[in-house]
């Protein structure tokens, strides 16, 4: 049963603080969508496999090479960083 | 000389016969986005500046006769695509300031063959919608009727080339997110098999289902686009390495037409049709029959069920994908954080959108212990199913046409209180994302003033005779030559 509580449950879970307000709007949204999911409850699936991808291509794998001068652009789009580190606050207190 | 109007062809004709330069033509077309986009709002940032260097590159290839089709002539990118060093938003707070260190993989190919990039189009956060209203940078008119949305998530992409303002653009296909909008703003667009185009630099929403391409006027200026963009690309592992793709010639004969069958599936035509749509759609199923091709009615039963196993697996995986926006990495982040936690809760509260939350909730749902079962195996068990209804139909017939969207182009603010009936706008194109399969949507006619698109959906990398079938019925007809009345002047 999905309500307000669940929604709670799954915010902490997904790492969004939620007030209110959007408590209860989630709820409704959540579970006016969940109704649409139920409508799929009578099909019998017990003997099809799921369909993670398609279509079903092997992967392409690159060989396993250290990359021996990685670059590090990414860094300068962190909010906080000195260059060579992500700066985030105080783990330990 | 109305160059708003001139295809890809003819503008490389024009460039490389030296009756205008580069520089001109993209000067023409930033003119155009100034005096325009302020109706639309079609596009989130102009780089005039990086425009204008790129045109220069293209005029010295071009006058060192190093020119291909694309060479000088401008395009717009949509606001997912990473462009290095250039403000790459994807619609959201959350990317607000974000400038990437590298360039997407069609942005490369494109860049590399001499187009111009003319900016970044508007659309729906992290390309979550289908109106683009989502949109952290405002909503997207469509140049048909400004009280109307454009569609979504490529919104803006497909807004900007409706009125012109861009010769050309590109797009990203999650769930219909090329089709639809090209279907609103009578163009045409390509959502290729998964794995022709890279995803490399392409900000992700739904892993297994997102898929880039082109929206233009015709067939033949989104072959020229697909031509350069697809192709294997070893920074992206599911892109296609199997299957070599031949470059597009659009040559289809009478005596081929006259081979070619296709499938119109029953279930795509029932009540919740608009019958207007349907009345357009079925006219020009006649137009088709009229050129040679073979109609026959086919099945597919189980496509009613798409949008749900769509929106679980979609959500399922944008919930894991944009887990990495933590105020850490990238991207917004909250101010004077307390610790670890309260950084992670508020920058991400601060910096999503409520669609965004929303399925970001409803896949930590369907993933969270005690309901993946229920919810995310059981959506890609009916995964399956669609797409064995597609390889069942596909044995009988070598294209299937429906509708692009049940409706024409809504409201602004007509479904946003109600995201459910939001969702099965997208039951006609869902299907094909969930099979992974190459579909164009193309303008077939109009219904009280707004065009009506038609899907042409075909078997995995059939991209080049989707191609030559719209192709053929647009030589044939004209519906893809009309242009908006408030946009068709220089």
């Amino acid at each position: 049963m999905f309500d307000e509580d669940k929604v709670k449950e799954v915010s902490k879970l997904a790492m969004i603080e939620l007030d209110d307000d959007d408590i209860s709007y989630f709820s409704k949204e959540i579970i006016e969508f969940l109704k649409l999911v139920e409508t799929t409850d009578g099909i019998d699936l017990s003997k099809i496999e799921p369909l993670y991808h398609a279509p079903e291509a092997s992967l392409y794998l690159r060989k396993d090479n250290i990359d021996k001068d990685p670059k590090n652009d990414g860094i300068n789009s962190a909010p906080d960083h000195d260059g060579k580190h992500f700066i985030v606050p105080k783990v330990i207190e | 000389m109305d160059i708003y109007k001139k295809s890809i062809t003819q503008l490389a004709f024009l460039l490389s016969s030296k009756k205008i330069s580069s520089k001109e033509l993209t000067n023409y077309f930033l003119k155009r986005i100034s005096k325009f986009d302020s109706k639309l709002n079609s596009f989130i940032s102009i780089d005039e500046d990086y425009a204008n260097i790129q045109a220069d590159k293209a005029d010295k290839l071009i006058s060192e006769k190093k020119n291909n089709l694309l060479t000088g002539i401008p395009i717009a990118h949509k606001d997912l695509f990473s462009t290095k060093d250039t403000l790459t938003t994807c619609g959201s707070k959350m990317l607000e300031k974000y400038l990437p260190p590298y360039d997407a993989t069609v942005v490369k190919k494109l860049n590399d063959a001499g187009m111009v990039s003319l900016g970044k189009t508007n659309m729906d956060e992290f390309a979550m919608g289908s109106s683009n209203e989502s949109s952290y940078f405002g909503e997207v008119k469509n140049p048909w009727n400004l009280e109307k949305v454009p569609g979504g998530s490529s919104g803006g992409s497909a807004s900007a080339v409706a009125a012109r303002l861009s010769p050309v653009a590109t797009g990203s296909d999650t769930g219909g997110s090329i089709r639809q909008p090209a279907a609103f703003c009578g163009l045409t667009g390509l959502k290729p098999t998964y794995g022709s185009v890279s995803r490399y630099g392409m900000i992700a929403y739904a892993s297994s289902l997102d898929q880039g391409g082109p929206i233009g006027k015709s067939a033949e200026d989104c072959a020229a686009i697909f031509d350069e963009i697809k192709g294997f690309d070893k920074n992206d592992s599911t892109s296609n390495h199997q299957v070599t793709l031949k470059k597009t010639q659009l040559n289809l004969s009478k005596e081929e037409v006259n081979k070619i069958s296709i499938g119109i599936p029953k279930e795509y035509f029932s009540n919740d049709l608009d019958e207007g749509i349907s009345n357009v759609i079925f006219q020009s199923i006649e137009e088709f029959k009229k050129l040679g091709f073979n109609i026959k009615d086919i099945s597919l039963p189980d496509h009613s069920y798409s949008v749900s196993a769509y929106y679980i697996i979609a959500s399922a995986e944008a919930s894991s994908n944009l887990s990495r926006y933590d105020g850490v990495k990238f991207g917004h982040r909250c101010k004077d954080p307390i610790n670890l936690d309260d950084l992670y809760f508020r920058t991400r509260k601060e910096g999503f959108g409520k669609e965004v939350k929303k399925r970001i909730m409803i896949g930590t749902y369907a993933l969270s212990s005690g309901y993946y079962d229920e919810y995310y195996m059981r959506a890609l068990k009916i995964r399956r199913i669609i797409r064995d209804n597609f390889k069942d139909a596909f044995k009988e017939v070598d294209f299937i046409f429906s509708p692009t969207s049940p409706t024409t182009a809504f409201n602004l603010g007509e479904k946003t209180s109600s995201a459910l009936e939001m969702y099965l706008s997208d039951v006609y194109t869902t299907p094909v994302n969930l099979a992974g399969l190459p579909a164009i949507s193309i303008p077939v006619g109009f219904n009280n003033e707004l065009p009506v698109g038609m899907q042409i959906i075909g078997d995995y990398f059939s991209e080049s005779k989707i191609l030559n079938v719209a192709n053929y019925f647009q030589n044939e007809t004209d519906w893809h030559n009309y242009i908006p009345k408030e946009f068709n002047h220089e």
